[in-house]
């Protein structure tokens, strides 16, 4: 249910993963490159993760979503290596008895994921720049390590 | 006590591998972790402030004993999704 993968992800493959008998529906949401950040042009997107420490991590968040949400199941496959513009960096499907409990968890998960799963996006922006990005610029204060 | 801090991304660009042993005192904190990291590889000392410390896969704080065998890893702040 919680994978990281160097190959494309496939939408519907995320989709099957959490279809129930139970299930009236299915929310998935999908982090997609853009071509662009601020005023700067992106060629592409590089994702490098701690795959241990995220996979851990994405089965809490699954766990936590279902202490939060009626939900039936949730899975998140996140891609690394190279991500072209418009290819998806990451696809989370949540199905459930009722469409509200699977929008909301979709929506919590994917905040969380940004904020807690050890995964790093570089920018390859078109003039040639390589700039590694922070979700939470306010987190640059993590600790006051002194 | 040894102990082996894995590195990714931006850490590991500047520090050129993606694992780095210390020499630390039994009983260290991850305070001080940090500080023999970014002693021993002054390269790192501009992202000082934001760096975490997860400890077999859980995000610990600064105050938090670091155990002989675990796995450390040096983290900045992340940007998935």
């Amino acid at each position: 249910m919680f994978q990281i993968t160097n190959e494309k992800i496939i939408h519907d493959d995320i989709v099957k993963k959490v279809s129930s008998p139970k299930a009236g529906a299915i929310s998935t949401f999908i982090g997609v490159t853009r071509n662009y950040t601020g005023d700067l042009s992106v060629d592409y997107l590089f994702y490098e993760a701690y795959e241990k420490m995220s996979i851990k991590m994405m089965e809490r968040i699954g766990g936590w979503a279902k202490e939060k949400f009626d939900i039936e199941k949730l899975a998140i496959t996140h891609r690394i290596g190279r991500v072209n513009i418009e290819e998806a960096s990451v696809v989370i499907a949540v199905s459930s008895g009722h469409r509200k409990a699977a929008i909301e968890a979709c929506h919590y998960a994917i905040d969380i994921l940004k904020e807690k799963v050890p995964i790093w996006k570089k920018e390859f922006l078109i003039d040639g720049k390589e700039i590694w990005i922070a979700n939470r610029p306010e987190a640059k204060k993590a600790f006051n390590w002194g | 006590m040894q102990i082996k801090i894995l590195l990714f991304a931006q850490l590991k660009e500047i520090v050129g591998s993606s694992e780095v042993l210390l020499e630390v005192e039994n009983a260290c904190t991850g305070k001080q972790l940090i500080d023999k990291l970014v002693n021993n590889y002054p390269g790192i000392t501009p992202l000082k402030e934001s760096l975490m410390l997860s400890m077999d896969d859980d995000y610990i704080t600064f105050e938090d004993i670091i155990k002989e065998g675990s796995e450390i890893a040096a983290l900045t702040p992340v940007s998935g999704g």
